[in-house]
């Protein structure tokens, strides 16, 4: 009896994941696997080139501080836009799922969507526009202030972390609401009528309630944000530098694949760390 | 503060937010109006990229292709990442962890290399070049955001709602349409939004994988940005965000997603 | 052929005699004819009175943060070599062109990477002076943008791209028809009014109109004698480059 259940148990489990889980293996698991093959060859084997297998590419890593200097900043700029992103997000999630009521919240969270259907590229050509010196939001403020003010944020680190907070706020609304929508009012309004002051509710009810869907949105940003290279590129000129233009340059540029799948490798392995490292304190947190 | 105080404050904030995520979707929409080729201010009013836009089929057939390819892409996302969270939140098995951890590789490895890898691996398995190997792609790339944003609704699901339905004679697949699905909806919602946001903004899979003459809207935009970018492009991009207003308004008007109960 | 050599995106150019042979390199220039200047500099007329006519406009503090060139480590590399003259295809002095580039650094404001991005910068006015290609400089001109194209006193980086025909091709009639008329004079002149690099085919320069960019500016052979022409660049090199490229970047 207990193995029949067990055995239909398991057929369940088959059917629900093999169709996502197999789809992965041949679009990705098996072409990044050539991937992580090409990072320990010397050269790409492809015509005549000669190649053998070495462990250089990985050793490229150490044998400067460039890299590990440009890997750092890139962790670093992940922690500042996810944590912007959260402060932002959050609250904005908080008024949408629980102060928002009827119709209007329907609209608004197709709304908060919505910029993320189009162009990434043309969405960073317009930032440019808007944050330049003489651009739009010179102009804009220029019309409202007394004063006059100069604004050129165009090619700093803050108009990268602009840029990348918008491109991912979405993802911690989004993930946020699922979680905040989901906690029951009663919930709320038994814990203040026995007192409970805003504080303790936020602390001890709403956020770790909320934190499975916070969290989500968190490595949703800060997963991508490290390995970035199109808006620092764009939006940060000469301070634009990070580890995700290096590898965007071993590929397009230089045309060194086995190094440029190396140093990706290096990037997710850390960032992997980062998570593993992190799960504990987050699920002490959580309780 | 007084609550009524504090809803106010919020609800000024929640604009001020939305008005962030749409500068630069006004000022693309704005460009698009204005004369100058590279985005050149003073404002001059011109209708001329729309003009030019309805003569430029490569643009129109390019926009075409994305939204059915986006559409396919979504569909076929959103059923099976939705499928394997619920697995992935209903059972406990050896190996589930790891499976956790393998959808990490394809948002943290830049796409740029994932592709390439797709590209490589697809011609050395005889697949090759074409709209079905583009799909296969996008689709694989959209997986791991529909199974983290329905997982991350499933989290707060109350296990207690199946077993009291089951215990009131329930089967299986009643449980899972009729208390499951209901409860993960907006989950699956947002999940699908964002499987068409990655499908409809993927350049890098779609530029090695598609056939020439049969190119998707970003790849012809980031081709075009080696020499003839030019506000087409914001023409096009503002009709398709202004039919998508439209069409999600009235779908937002005539259904209940947001899991209001 | 190993993806790492395929030769850069560039403006494609015309050898001046049809070859059979195969797998020519593209540009080695014993075997194609000598191509004009590609890569010189070029910068917002609204920003200077008069022509800059050296290359060490680019060090010049009165245009600090209005500077780009472009992101390519070979090339940065030979641009500062130019600029200590040095021979860009066998620089003896590394540690000159490393600490030019590296008071070239603070001047710059961003890099560029394609043509499209040159444009928006200079229409934007955030930069005054920058490298550029010479057909993607005429192109712009003829755009509109009020920019003027130089070639230093000190030199600039050429290069050169030809055509070949693989000998295992089956369309051998169809691909010396396409180049007999890419090279043809005829096409060449409707090809330059748009922007066009210079062409190898004697007849086509000439057939040009006088005021034309390509005749105007690049005809002159004393310009064309302080070209530098890019020759193959070894493995080593080219890494050596890059590292050196990404160490100064790293750095900003």
């Amino acid at each position: 009896m207990s193995t029949t259940l067990a055995n239909q148990q398991r057929s369940k489990i088959i059917s629900l994941l093999s169709p996502a889980y197999l789809w992965l293996t041949v679009a990705i698991f098996l072409p990044l696997s050539a991937m992580l093959y090409f990072s320990f060859l010397s050269d790409v084997p492809f015509g005549q080139t000669e190649w053998h297998l070495t462990t250089e590419n990985y050793q490229a890593f150490f044998q400067t501080t460039t890299y590990a200097k440009l890997l750092w900043k890139s962790i670093k700029l992940g922690l500042i836009v996810t944590g912007f992103a959260v402060l932002v997000g959050f609250p904005c999630a908080y008024v949408l799922a629980k102060v928002i009521q009827g119709r209007a919240r329907e609209a608004l969270f197709l709304l908060v969507i919505l910029p993320f259907w189009s162009n990434s590229l043309v969405r960073i050509f317009s930032w440019a526009i808007v944050l330049r010196g003489n651009g739009v939001l010179e102009i804009g403020l220029n019309a409202i202030l007394p004063f006059e003010v100069d604004v050129n944020l165009m090619f700093s680190t803050p108009a990268i972390v602009i840029g990348l907070v918008h491109s991912y706020l979405p993802y911690v609304i989004l993930t946020s609401y699922l979680a905040l929508q989901a906690i029951d009012d009663n919930l709320i309004d038994a814990a203040r009528s026995m007192g409970a002051g805003k504080h303790t509710i936020l602390w001890r009810i709403i956020l770790p309630l909320s934190l499975p869907g916070l969290l989500a949105g968190a490595v949703l940003i800060f997963v991508p944000v490290v390995g970035s290279f199109m808006e620092p590129r764009i939006l940060g000129g000469r301070v634009g530098t990070y580890f995700g233009t290096v590898i965007e340059d071993q590929f397009v540029a230089v045309f060194n694949w086995p190094l440029g799948a190396a140093l990706s490798f290096i990037l997710l392995a850390v960032v992997l760390v980062i998570l593993a490292l992190s799960s504990p304190i987050l699920r002490r947190a959580q309780t | 503060m007084s609550g009524l105080l504090l809803a106010r404050l919020g609800k000024i904030w929640l604009f001020c937010i939305l008005v962030f995520l749409y500068a630069p979707i006004l000022v693309m929409a704005f460009m698009s109006f204005n004369a100058s080729q590279y985005y050149q201010l003073p404002f001059e009013f011109s209708l001329k990229w729309y003009e030019k836009l309805a003569g430029n089929a490569e643009i129109l057939d390019a926009a075409t292709r994305s939204i059915l390819i986006a559409l396919v892409t979504t569909v076929i996302a959103t059923v099976l990442g939705t499928a394997a969270s619920v697995a992935l939140f209903r059972f406990e098995f050896r190996g589930k962890r790891f499976l956790q951890v393998m959808l990490f590789p394809p948002i943290a490895i830049p796409w740029l290399i994932t592709g390439t890898a797709m590209l490589i691996f697809f011609y050395g398995i005889g697949l090759g070049r074409g709209t079905p190997s583009v799909i296969i792609g996008h689709v694989a790339l959209a997986i791991p955001y529909v199974i983290v944003v329905v997982s991350a609704r499933l989290a707060t699901f109350d296990h207690t709602l199946e077993e009291a339905a089951r215990s009131m004679g329930a089967s299986g697949w009643t449980v899972t349409r009729r208390v499951t699905m209901p409860w993960i909806a907006p989950g699956i919602i947002a999940g699908a939004l964002f499987a068409f946001a990655v499908s409809f903004d993927q350049f890098v899979v779609s530029y090695f994988l598609s056939e020439p003459g049969d190119s998707t809207l970003p790849v012809l935009i980031y081709t075009s940005i080696r020499k003839g970018f030019t506000p087409e492009i914001n023409a096009i991009s503002t009709i398709i965000i202004t039919v998508s207003m439209v069409v999600m308004l009235i779908a937002a008007r005539f259904s209940n997603f947001g899991g209001e109960r | 052929m190993s993806p790492r050599r395929f030769p850069r995106p560039s403006k494609a150019l015309h050898p001046h005699r049809q070859q059979n042979r195969s797998q020519q390199p593209a540009n080695d220039p014993t075997y194609n004819a000598p191509k004009r200047p590609i890569n010189i500099h070029k910068e917002n007329t609204q920003a200077f009175e008069e022509a800059p006519t050296s290359i060490e406009v680019f060090w010049d503090s009165a245009h600090a943060g209005k500077v780009s060139i472009r992101d390519d480590a070979l090339e940065a590399v030979q641009f500062a070599a130019i600029a200590t003259d040095q021979d860009i295809n066998d620089i003896a002095d590394m540690d000159a062109v490393k600490s030019k580039l590296t008071a070239l650094m603070p001047q710059i404001k961003t890099y560029w990477g394609s043509e499209n991005d040159w444009n928006q910068f200079m229409a934007a006015g955030d930069l005054e002076v920058a490298t550029i290609w010479s057909g993607s400089a005429s192109r712009s001109m003829s755009a509109g943008l009020p920019v003027e194209f130089v070639v230093p006193s000190e030199g600039a980086i050429g290069w050169l791209d030809g055509l070949s025909i693989p000998v295992s091709s089956t369309k051998q009639d169809a691909a010396h028809a396409f180049i007999n008329w890419i090279i043809d004079p005829a096409f060449y002149v409707k090809w330059a009014a748009d922007g066009a690099p210079a062409s190898a085919n004697a007849k086509a320069a000439a057939a040009l109109p006088d005021d034309a960019f390509n005749k105007r500016i690049l005809s002159d052979p004393e310009v064309v004698a302080r070209v530098q022409f890019q020759r193959p660049v070894s493995d080593e090199n080219r890494e050596a480059y890059l590292a050196l490229w990404q160490e100064l970047k790293a750095a900003q």
